[in-house]
C-alpha cells in the first residue's frame, strides 16, 4: 500500500507482470477505491474550491468598473490606475529596498540563532526557543508603539538617555526612518518566524553529516554554512519565501512609521485603497493581481530547488548528538538572553504599561496610572461573549488546519499523484493575497452560491476563512518537515507488517510532531490575533476578541485594546506551553 | 455587480420567499406609541451600526440601555470601508440584518443610498420629534439627502479644523489661514488624509472655501505630513512633533487635554475663514430598508432624536442641533448669526468628490488620463 504514496522508482513499470492498457485500466480503478485517493480527490477538491474560486473572483474583480451599487461593466480602468498612478512605482521600489534591508540582516542571524538552539549545549536552549514562541505572538502595533517610546527622536527614552552625556547634542536614533522600519521589522517578526521554522529543521539533521565535516578538518563555521545550509535549502527557501511575502502584506509598521517621512510601500497602497471610501476594491484587487504574478514565479522556483536533489536528513539511522559550545558557552547563552529580551520581555512590558496608563507614553501628567482599562474591558458584556467565539474559533481552526493541511503536506511530499503539484501551488496562495481581499473572496462565494448561504454568520465560515489564511504557513512548516524524512523509515515499518495508517502513526507523526504542534499553535493564536480575514465574514454575533480589540483601537481606546493584547498573550503561551511540553516528550530531542 | 446574475431562477424563488417572510414597513403604524414599544419589548433587540470613536459606543449602546433596558443593542463600530461592502454584498444575497445606521453623510449618501439601503424616516418620527423649534434652522435643515426623507443630520458641530500648539507656534507668526503655506511652518504640519473621503476630505473643504483651489494645493506641498489616525494626529500636535493639526478632531483631543496635556492646543480664530462648515461628523442616522426589527428601530431613532440622547452626545464632545441642549463645549456649537454650509449633504457631494483628486494630484501626482472620467 505504500507504494501508492511513494514517488514511482525509476524502471517499475518494466518490471510488472502486466502491461497495456488493461494494466493502466485496473491500476487506475483500484486506485480510485483506495481510501487514500478519495481522501486526496477530497482534499484537492475542498483546497482547490475554497481557495481558487476566492481568488479567481478577486482577479476577476480587478477587471470592474464603477461603484459597487452600479451593474457590472469591464474594463481595464483599474488595473491602468495601479499601473500609472505615480505613487504605486515607487512604492514597489520601497518595498524592494526594504525587503533586502530586513532580510540581508535578519536571514544570516535567524540561521545562526536556529543553530545554536537545535545543534548546541546551549544551557536552557529549550527556553529560549520558546521565548522566540512567545515573541511570534506579539501584536505588532504594541511592539511600533513601544518602540517609539524608546526612538522617537525628540521625547524617546533611549534619546533621552543618550542625550543626558556630556558630548552628544542631539538625540542619535530616529524611528521615522527608513533604518528606523527596518529595526522595528526585526524587533517585531522578522527574525523570529525565522527562527521557529528553521530550528525544528536543524533539530532534524542527522549529527554524523557535522562529526564527518569536522573529521575532514572543518570549523563549526565552516559545517554549518557548507554542510547544513546545503542539506535543509529547500526549507531555506520556504522560509525566505514565507517571509518575503509576509513582508508585503506587513502594513503595520510602515503605516505608523512611514508618513513622517513619505515612506510608503506596496501594502500600504493596498490598505489606503480599501481603507477610503467608498472602497475601490476593484484597484486594490489589481495590484493584488500584480503581487500575485510577482509571487507566482518564486513559488515554482522553490519547488524546483527542493525537487532537483534528494534533501532527507532523517533516517534510521540518525543520531543527533549536540555540538559542544565549551569556553564559548557563557557569552553565546549572554547574546541569546539579550536578544530574547529584546524581543519579548520589552513589547510584554510596553504592552503591560499601555494597559495600566492613562495616556500611553506620557509619564509626566499628574496620576499617569490606572486599572480603568481592565475594570472596563472586563465589565464589557460583549468580551464575554468574545472569549467564548474566540476559544471556540480558535480550537476548532486548530483541530481542522492539523488534519487538513498535514494532509496537504503529506499528499504534495510523499504522494505520487499527478494533481499534488497543483496541490501545492494553490496551498499558497492564500499566503500571497491580502487577508482583507481573500476575505471578499470568500464572503462573494458564501453570499452568491445559495448552498452556502446558511453557513454566513455562522463559526464555520470564520474557521474556514482562518484555516485558509493559516493554509500556507502550516503546509510549508509541515513540509519542510517531511521532505527531511527518509523513505527507508516507513519501508522499514511496512516490511514489518504494520499497515499504512499504524506507520503513519508510530513512525511518521513522531517525528512530525513538534511540526504538528507548531501548526496547532500557531492555527490557534492567529485565529485569536487574526483581522483581516475575518473582518468581512464575522457578524456581530461572532465577534471574536481580535475584533473587539480593532473596535477598541478605532474607538481610540488603546488601553483596552492593549488589556485585550494581554489576555490573547496569556492565553496563547498556556497553549504554547502545554504544546511544547507534549512536543518536547514525543518528538525528535536533540 | 452582477455576480448574482448566476443564481438562477430557484434561487431567485428562495430570495422572494426569503423576503416575503421579512416584516414589512408597508404594515407599520405610528399610531399606537404604547403598541410600538410593547412590540419592540418582544422583538428584544435592535441592530445598529454606529460610529467608531471613543465614547459613542457610550452614548449609542450604553446611554439607550438605561432609558430602554428591555432591548438589547446589537452594535457594530466597525469602519464604515469594511462595513459598507459586507451589507451591500448581504442585501444582494437576501440577507437583511440591520435596522438602523448611524453614520456621517458621505458613505451612506454616496454609496448606501444608491444601493436602497434606507426607508424614509419621517412615517416613523413622533410628533414632537419633528417640532421645528426644537432644532437649529427648523426640523427640515437636518435631512442631508436631496429628497429630504432618507438621512438625518442631529450632529451639528462647527467645523474649525486647524488647531495649533500655540506652546510651539508663536500667535504673532499665525494671522491668517493664508499663513498656513508659508514655508516656516514647512514639515510642521500634520492633516488627516485629504485623499480619503471623510475627515480629511471634509476638512480640506472648509479650507477650500477660504483659501480657494490654488491656496489648498500651495499648502498640499508644504511639506505636509498625512495620516488616516486621528488619535496619531492629535498626539502628534499634543507632542509638538507638528504642532499644527488639520482634521483634529474634538474628541481625540479631549483625550489628551482631559489628562492635563496639550491644553494650550486650539483652534485657530473663527475669523480665518469666509464660511465655516457646520459638520455632522458620525451625527446622522437611517432607518434601514426591510428592517428586521423595525419596533425597536422606531424606538431607538426617536430615543436618538430626543433630548436626552442629544444631551449624552454633546458629551463625546460634538455640537447638535437640538436647541434644548446646552453644550459644555460652547465653541463646538454653531453661533448666533455666523456664516456656516453644510458641507457633507448631498448637494456637495459633486465638491467634495473634486477635492479629493485636487488632493491626490498635487500630493502624489496627476492621475491617469482614463480615472479622471470616472
Amino acid at each position: 500500500m505504500l507504494d501508492r504514496f511513494a514517488a514511482p522508482a525509476v524502471g517499475e513499470s518494466a518490471s510488472h507482470p502486466l502491461s497495456g492498457f488493461a494494466h493502466r485500466f485496473l491500476r487506475r480503478v483500484s486506485r480510485l477505491i483506495e481510501v487514500q485517493t478519495l481522501l486526496f480527490a477530497v482534499v484537492l477538491i475542498t483546497v482547490l474550491f475554497f481557495v481558487l474560486v476566492p481568488v479567481v473572483l478577486l482577479i476577476f474583480y480587478g477587471f470592474s468598473v464603477g461603484s459597487p451599487t452600479e451593474p457590472l461593466r469591464l474594463g481595464l480602468d483599474a488595473w491602468r490606475h495601479a499601473i500609472e498612478s505615480p505613487t504605486i512605482l515607487n512604492s514597489v521600489f520601497n518595498t524592494l529596498k526594504l525587503l533586502v534591508a530586513i532580510h540581508v540582516v535578519s536571514f544570516p542571524v535567524a540561521i545562526v540563532i536556529a543553530w545554536v538552539l537545535a545543534r548546541t549545549d546551549l544551557p536552557g536552549r529549550h527556553g529560549f526557543e520558546f521565548m522566540f514562541w512567545i515573541s511570534f505572538f506579539m501584536p505588532t502595533l504594541a511592539i511600533v508603539l513601544g518602540w517609539i517610546m524608546c526612538l522617537d527622536p525628540e521625547y524617546g527614552v533611549f534619546n533621552k538617555l543618550a542625550m543626558a552625556l556630556p558630548f552628544i547634542k542631539s538625540g542619535p536614533f530616529n524611528i521615522y526612518s527608513f533604518s528606523g522600519i527596518v529595526w522595528a521589522h526585526l524587533a517585531s517578526h522578522a527574525i523570529t518566524v525565522k527562527v521557529m521554522l528553521l530550528t525544528p529543521t536543524f533539530r532534524n539533521i542527522d549529527s554524523a553529516l557535522e562529526e564527518a565535516s569536522e573529521i575532514c578538518g572543518a570549523s563549526r563555521f565552516t559545517t554549518l554554512v557548507r554542510i547544513l545550509v546545503p542539506a535543509t535549502l529547500p526549507a531555506l527557501m520556504v522560509i525566505l519565501l514565507l517571509a518575503m511575502i509576509r513582508a508585503m502584506q506587513s502594513f503595520e509598521i510602515e503605516l505608523v512609521l512611514g508618513p513622517p517621512f513619505g515612506f510608503y510601500v506596496y501594502s500600504t497602497q493596498v490598505y489606503s485603497l480599501i481603507g477610503q471610501e467608498p472602497p475601490d476594491f476593484a484597484a486594490a484587487s489589481a495590484l493584488a493581481t500584480m503581487g500575485l504574478l510577482v509571487i507566482a514565479p518564486l513559488i515554482v522556483l522553490q519547488r524546483w530547488v527542493g525537487g532537483r536533489r534528494q534533501y532527507t536528513t532523517v533516517s534510521g539511522k540518525m543520531k543527533t548528538q549536540p555540538a559542544r559550545l565549551g569556553r564559548w558557552r557563557v557569552p553565546v547563552f549572554l547574546v541569546m538572553l539579550a536578544v530574547v529580551l529584546t524581543l519579548t520581555a520589552l513589547p510584554l512590558g510596553f504592552l503591560g504599561l499601555a494597559s495600566i496608563m492613562k495616556l500611553f507614553g506620557f509619564f509626566d501628567i499628574a496620576q499617569p496610572w490606572t486599572l480603568e482599562h481592565w475594570h472596563v474591558v472586563i465589565a464589557d458584556e460583549a468580551f464575554r461573549q468574545s472569549i467564548v467565539n474566540t476559544l471556540t474559533l480558535s480550537g476548532g481552526s486548530s483541530i481542522v488546519s492539523v488534519v487538513l493541511l498535514s494532509l496537504i503536506a503529506y499528499f504534495s511530499v510523499r504522494s505520487a499523484y499527478k494533481g499534488r503539484a497543483l496541490l501545492d501551488f494553490v496551498s499558497w496562495l492564500p499566503f500571497a493575497v491580502p487577508g482583507i481581499l481573500f476575505g471578499l473572496g470568500l464572503l462573494y462565494v458564501f453570499l452568491e452560491i445559495p448552498f452556502f448561504r446558511p453557513l454566513y454568520g455562522t463559526m464555520w465560515l470564520m474557521i474556514l476563512a482562518v484555516v485558509i489564511s493559516h493554509m500556507t504557513f502550516g503546509t510549508q512548516i509541515l513540509k519542510t518537515n517531511m521532505l527531511q524524512l527518509s523513505q527507508d523509515l516507513e519501508e522499514a515499518s511496512t516490511v514489518s507488517g504494520a499497515s499504512w495508517l499504524r506507520t503513519f502513526r508510530r513512525i511518521v507523526l513522531p517525528i512530525i510532531v513538534p511540526a504538528v504542534l507548531l501548526v496547532g499553535t500557531t492555527s490557534f493564536i492567529t485565529a485569536a490575533r487574526d483581522v483581516a480575514s475575518i473582518a468581512l465574514v464575522a457578524t456581530a454575533g461572532t465577534k471574536t476578541l481580535s475584533l473587539l480589540q480593532l473596535d477598541y483601537m478605532v474607538q481610540g481606546r488603546y488601553g483596552a485594546a492593549a488589556v485585550i493584547s494581554f489576555i490573547v498573550i496569556l492565553m496563547s503561551t498556556g497553549l504554547a506551553l502545554l504544546a511544547r511540553l507534549f512536543g518536547l516528550r514525543i518528538g525528535i530531542r536533540s | 455587480m452582477k455576480l448574482g446574475s448566476s443564481i438562477g431562477l430557484r434561487a431567485a424563488l428562495i430570495v422572494v420567499a426569503w423576503t416575503m417572510l421579512l416584516p414589512s414597513t408597508a404594515a407599520f403604524a405610528l399610531d399606537d406609541w404604547a403598541t410600538v414599544l410593547a412590540n419592540a419589548k418582544k422583538e428584544g433587540v435592535v441592530v445598529v451600526h454606529g460610529a467608531p470613536g471613543k465614547g459613542y459606543n457610550h452614548v449609542l449602546v450604553g446611554a439607550f440601555n438605561k432609558a430602554y433596558p428591555d432591548i438589547k443593542v446589537q452594535f457594530s463600530g466597525a469602519n464604515s470601508s469594511v462595513e459598507i461592502p459586507k451589507v451591500l454584498r448581504e442585501r444582494q444575497a437576501g440577507i437583511f440584518n440591520w435596522d438602523v445606521w448611524v453614520s456621517g453623510p458621505t458613505g451612506a449618501l454616496g454609496t448606501l443610498k444608491q444601493a436602497g439601503f434606507f426607508q424614509p424616516l419621517r412615517p416613523i418620527l413622533r410628533p414632537e420629534v419633528t417640532v421645528d423649534d426644537k432644532w437649529i434652522g427648523g426640523f427640515a435643515a437636518g435631512w442631508m439627502d436631496n429628497g429630504h426623507s432618507l438621512f438625518y443630520a442631529f450632529d451639528g458641530t462647527a467645523q474649525n479644523p486647524v488647531k495649533v500648539n500655540w506652546d510651539v507656534v508663536p500667535r504673532a507668526s499665525f494671522t491668517s489661514l493664508a499663513d498656513l503655506t508659508k514655508p516656516e511652518f514647512a514639515g510642521k504640519i500634520v492633516m488627516h488624509d485629504p485623499r480619503v473621503s471623510g475627515t480629511g476630505n471634509g476638512s480640506s473643504q472648509t479650507l477650500f472655501h477660504t483659501l480657494g483651489e490654488a491656496g489648498l494645493v500651495k499648502l498640499y506641498k508644504n511639506q505636509v505630513v498625512y495620516t488616516m489616525n486621528g488619535h496619531q494626529v492629535a498626539e502628534w500636535v499634543v507632542r509638538g512633533r507638528y504642532p499644527i493639526g488639520i482634521g483634529l478632531e474634538p474628541n481625540d483631543l479631549n483625550d489628551f487635554q482631559s489628562q492635563g496635556v496639550g491644553t494650550n492646543i486650539s483652534p485657530v480664530p473663527d475669523s480665518f475663514f469666509k464660511i465655516q462648515q457646520i459638520s455632522v461628523g458620525f451625527g446622522g442616522v437611517g432607518l434601514v430598508d426591510r428592517a428586521p426589527h423595525i419596533n425597536a428601530a422606531t424606538v431607538y431613532i426617536n430615543w436618538l432624536l430626543s433630548e436626552d440622547a442629544q444631551k449624552a452626545w454633546v458629551k463625546l464632545p460634538r455640537g447638535t442641533r437640538h436647541t434644548g441642549v446646552v453644550s459644555e463645549f460652547p465653541d463646538l456649537m454653531p453661533k448666533a448669526g455666523g456664516n456656516y454650509f453644510f458641507g457633507q449633504a448631498e448637494n456637495y457631494t459633486a465638491e467634495r468628490k473634486r477635492l479629493v483628486k485636487v488632493a491626490k494630484e498635487a500630493i502624489d501626482g496627476p492621475m491617469p488620463s482614463s480615472r479622471k472620467s470616472r
